[in-house]
């Protein structure tokens, strides 16, 4: 072998121009990491739910007070008498409610989408890879979750169910799956004819192996964008149905539940600081959620970047 | 055309069919025997047996779903287990306010979004370009419950602008103005979360569709710029837009049931939460239905609006 | 290193097809049935000897790639033989054909999408040798490092991803992970049709040393002719599903039979360096659709010396020795 000199990088780079550059995030994770990172509004939103996060980790340190103490009820806030947020109907602190409820948000939030990115992972993977009557019978089935009236079945399942937590993610994990699925199905339906998965199977990889070890973390990316708003959707469901009185029980507290009061108009107009606070974490939740998930979509979507 | 549209509608049956099953399977899961509501502790049991029978209860599963299935096709929905009138008498006198509600938050959604969208992608990166965006984004991720306990507190009980509930004044004689004043503030909120996705949509397709060729064509033809934008523009933004509102009614559906909560709607929405209540499982699951029905005709009429509005699809194959 | 196992061997040729067909459904209407058929490849048989390059060559459409893959199993033959060592593939299941395929391997066309944009370079040929046991711990990492230096790569490239690699690279790093199961046939789909002028003839000297060294048997499917030329022991031409002239390499280009194989020539003589160019310059009209194939022989609509039977009967593939050729009225 004579000419078989070793080459080095910047030889022969002319020949990258040939096909079209591949508009596929080609292995640069961290490529990607620094785009995000750069992206100032979805910075922003890693850091508020960053500390949310620690909130909801560390709120037995944070939480001036026991959550279910019962004391004097409807004191309004003070600086002087140790309840920040003054206290509610049967005389517990809002401040302390309000931190041990970000458990409830966050568990429900990334519960639920842990389950149905898996469920829809899987069904996607199946049907894109296999095809045929199993691909039929799972897209008809993404038709049927997909017509739902969303949170009128959530209600009746978790009705059914019985309210609590672990039903709510349950209910939610259950019917988020069909756009994940999609997502995935369209993914595997693209790259299962690339050239890499026919060398694998000229390779003698096993089914399996192909399908979740090469094809499918060539196309989770877009899961990541739909996964993050996901969160968002979970948490505005769980303080939808607590507020309805169909979600998280008493004594627990959870943002939601505790905006039930509100529904009597003596609170919403008298005592604000029963309503007010848990209104601003849902939607500093929620917002900084969804700025992440911005931020993801237009460094993944490199054209609809503004 | 027609060949897709009978498509369309065939697929659609299957996927009824899901929904119908899906939702009795729930139902059935229910802990409690329905049959209790109807007994008294002074029946035999014969007597009991007999209701059970009536009701068919002991059959399996699968016998009673084709049985209220077809009872269903027949309009027969079954009795209300709270007020033991027919199902469908109850729901059908909430039909109309909440397809009131409904149809003109989606209206106000439209009129809201549609002149924001463009407005918005004409002047990109503008202030206001900037504010319509953060306007889309506060509407898509704040919850209607808030913004309705925050429409209350402000515009009901601080500045008594509007009433702070229901269809009508409570003894007064039922007048247009009246239901227009008590409606405008629970169908404003109900079209936050929809006008804010439509933004977004309308704003993103006219940027697409006002960089293209044909508009510089347009332009060089030399007309005028408000007919470059309304007719060469706006029709071809106009078809990702009409997707949009399939995907909207699920969402205005749950919508529905929590702004009818906050104000006293007297709507599908709030029936469903009174019938939770009281486990009025017939009744929950003809709410279910209907709202699914809805569901999938406006995603068979969004197909037939796409299909209409853009030439180019092609209707044989999927 | 490849060619330690030929005691195997029973005599017989390495690669054996006979009447190999693949017809794809087309599917329409309201429910979807089936109105017809796409003849991608229709009835080709051939031989290959161990150790030697058949060179496959004919316009896009011709079914060539589609023909490579069909040996290969990566799609299942409607009808017609594959025996490989002398054992039948089809019909094996995929769990069958397994072990075989360490055997029997391919190098890709476009060398963006033949490698997993996800996984270090490494990794992605370390993978089959540990699929196949083949080696285990530390060696695995030897053979890598090894595998890229015999296509001329620097062994640390190994923790690499495919995105840092130019075109002709990556078509290397295509070709080490053909060799990591020390293979005896490799099916070249077109290896150099996607890369620049002066990077196939370093591509193509690489498999011409490399059959050198390791005994390999190639199939050499290319759209161009001057590649087939340099690489090929002998050349078989495919026209719309069909072989239409197959022989000798030198035999076949000296004096071509078919006249089809004559226009490809007279368009792109071989050894011409501009083995992008179409060859549509000489023949007239385009490649008639493989979903309505002309009756008779199926180059008459385009074929300057077509006579009347030419529109009715089909021409077999025949001739004395090894050039055959599917005309009834061949050149010479």
């Amino acid at each position: 072998m004579s000419d078989k000199t070793v080459l080095t990088d910047g030889e022969n780079s002319r020949s990258s121009s040939s096909p079209a550059a591949p508009a596929e995030l080609d292995g640069g994770w961290k490529q990607l990491a620094r785009r995000f990172f750069r992206h100032r509004l979805a910075g922003a939103g890693l850091i508020l739910f960053a500390l949310l996060a620690l909130m909801a980790l560390f709120a037995p340190l944070i939480a001036p007070f026991d959550p279910y103490a019962i004391g004097r009820s409807y004191q309004p806030p003070s600086w002087t008498g140790g309840h920040l947020l003054g206290t509610d109907q049967s005389g517990r602190d809002v401040l302390s409610r309000l931190i041990y409820a970000s458990r409830v948000s966050l568990s429900v939030g990334v519960g639920a989408v842990a389950i149905y990115v898996a469920i829809g992972t899987l069904v996607g993977a199946v049907a894109g890879y296999f095809g045929g009557w199993i691909d039929s019978l799972a897209m008809r089935a993404t038709d049927v979750f997909m017509s739902f009236p969303y949170l009128m079945v959530i209600l009746v399942m978790v009705s059914v169910l019985g309210p609590s937590l672990g039903n709510i993610i349950l209910a939610l994990g259950l019917l988020g799956w069909p756009s994940v699925a999609r997502l995935i199905r369209g993914g595997v339906l693209s790259v299962k004819e690339k050239e890499y998965v026919k060398a694998g199977i000229a390779l003698g990889y096993s089914t399996p192996r192909l399908l979740f070890l090469h094809i499918l973390p060539n196309v989770l990316a877009p899961v990541l964008v739909n996964a993050t708003f996901g969160i968002a959707v979970a948490i505005i469901t769980e303080a939808s149905l607590s507020f309805l009185g169909m979600g998280v029980q008493p004594p627990t507290a959870s943002w939601g539940n505790m905006l039930i009061e509100a529904q009597s108009f003596s609170t919403l107009s008298g005592r604000p600081w029963l309503w007010v606070p848990p209104s601003c974490m849902i939607i500093i939740a929620v917002i900084s959620i969804n700025f992440m998930g911005d931020g993801l979509r237009d460094v993944m979507d490199p054209k609809g970047r503004r | 055309m027609l060949n897709y549209l009978l498509r369309r509608i065939l697929i659609a049956i299957p996927v009824l069919a899901g929904i119908t099953l899906f939702n009795f399977l729930i139902i059935n899961m229910a802990p409690g025997n329905p049959v209790e509501m109807f007994i008294n502790p002074s029946m035999s049991q014969a007597d009991i047996d007999l209701r059970k029978e009536q009701l068919g209860i002991d059959d399996p599963v699968f016998i009673q779903y084709f049985r209220w299935l077809g009872n269903m096709l027949q309009g027969d929905f079954g009795y209300s287990y709270s007020s033991y009138e027919p199902v469908a008498k109850v729901v059908g006198a909430r039909i109309g306010p909440t397809l009131i509600l409904m149809g003109s938050s989606l209206l106000l959604a439209y009129i809201i979004a549609v002149p924001i969208g463009i407005l918005s992608a004409r002047k990109q990166y503008s202030w206001l370009d900037y504010s319509a965006t953060s306007f889309s984004f506060l509407g898509v991720s704040i919850p209607n419950f808030i913004l309705g306990l925050g429409g209350i507190y402000l515009f009901a009980l601080t500045w008594k602008l509007f009433p702070t509930g229901g269809m009508y004044t409570l003894g007064k004689e039922k007048t247009f103005g009246d239901l227009l004043h008590h409606l405008i503030m629970p169908a404003l909120i109900l079209a936050t979360a929809s006008a804010g996705s439509m933004v977004r949509y309308v704003r993103s397709s006219v940027l697409e569709v006002l960089g293209q060729d044909y508009l510089r064509t347009a332009r060089a033809k030399g007309l005028s710029e408000f007919v470059v934008i309304n007719k060469h523009a706006l029709r071809n933004a106009m078809i990702p837009i009409i997707t949009v509102v399939g995907l909207d009614v699920p969402l205005l559906f749950g919508g529905a049931v929590i702004t009818e909560q906050v104000f006293g709607w007297p709507g599908m929405g709030q029936l469903m939460i009174q019938s939770i209540g009281s486990r009025d499982y017939p009744t929950l699951m003809a709410i279910n239905l209907i709202a699914a029905v809805a569901v999938l005709a406006a995603n068979l009429l969004t197909d037939i609006a796409y299909a209409a509005a853009d030439p180019a699809i092609k209707y044989g194959k999927r | 290193m490849g060619g330690h196992h030929d005691s195997e061997r029973n005599g017989g040729p390495l690669l054996k097809v006979d009447g190999l067909k693949k017809h794809y459904p087309v599917r329409s209407g309201l429910f979807g049935r089936n109105t017809g058929q796409v003849k991608a490849v229709d009835g080709v048989s051939f031989r290959l000897e161990q150790g030697r390059t058949l060179g496959i060559i004919g316009e896009s459409g011709s079914g060539k790639s589609t023909m490579g893959r069909l040996i290969l199993q990566l799609e299942k033959p409607t009808e017609g033989g594959v025996t490989f060592q002398g054992r039948e593939l089809t019909g094996m299941t995929e769990r069958q054909l397994r072990p075989m395929r360490t055997d029997m391997q391919i190098v890709f066309q476009d060398p963006y999408s033949s490698l997993n944009p996800r996984k270090r370079v490494g990794d992605q040929l370390g993978e089959p040798i540990r699929v196949h046991r083949l080696l285990e711990g530390a060696a695995v990492e030897k053979r890598v490092q090894e595998l890229l230096e015999i296509v001329g790569l620097s062994g640390h490239y190994r923790n690499r991803f495919p995105h840092e690699f130019s075109g002709g690279q990556r078509q290397r790093i295509g070709i080490a992970r053909a060799l990591a199961l020390n293979p005896k046939l490799i099916v070249c789909d077109e290896p150099v049709s996607a890369l620049d002028v002066s990077i196939q003839a370093q591509i193509l000297n690489l498999l011409k040393d490399l059959q050198g060294e390791l005994g390999l048997t190639y199939l050499f499917i290319a759209h161009g002719l001057g590649a087939v030329d340099y690489i090929s022991d002998e050349i078989g031409v495919m026209y719309l599903g069909k072989l239409v002239e197959i022989g000798d390499s030198a035999r076949l280009f000296g004096s071509p039979r078919h006249p089809y194989t004559a226009a490809l020539l007279a368009s792109n003589p071989p050894g011409s360096p501009h083995d992008r160019r179409r060859e549509e310059s000489v023949l007239q009209g385009d490649i008639p659709s493989p979903l309505h194939p002309p009756a008779g022989c199926r180059f008459h609509t385009r074929c300057p010396y077509a006579q009347k039977r030419c529109g009715t009967e089909e021409p077999v593939l025949t001739g004395e020795g090894s050039h055959k050729v599917a005309c009834h009225y061949p050149l010479h």
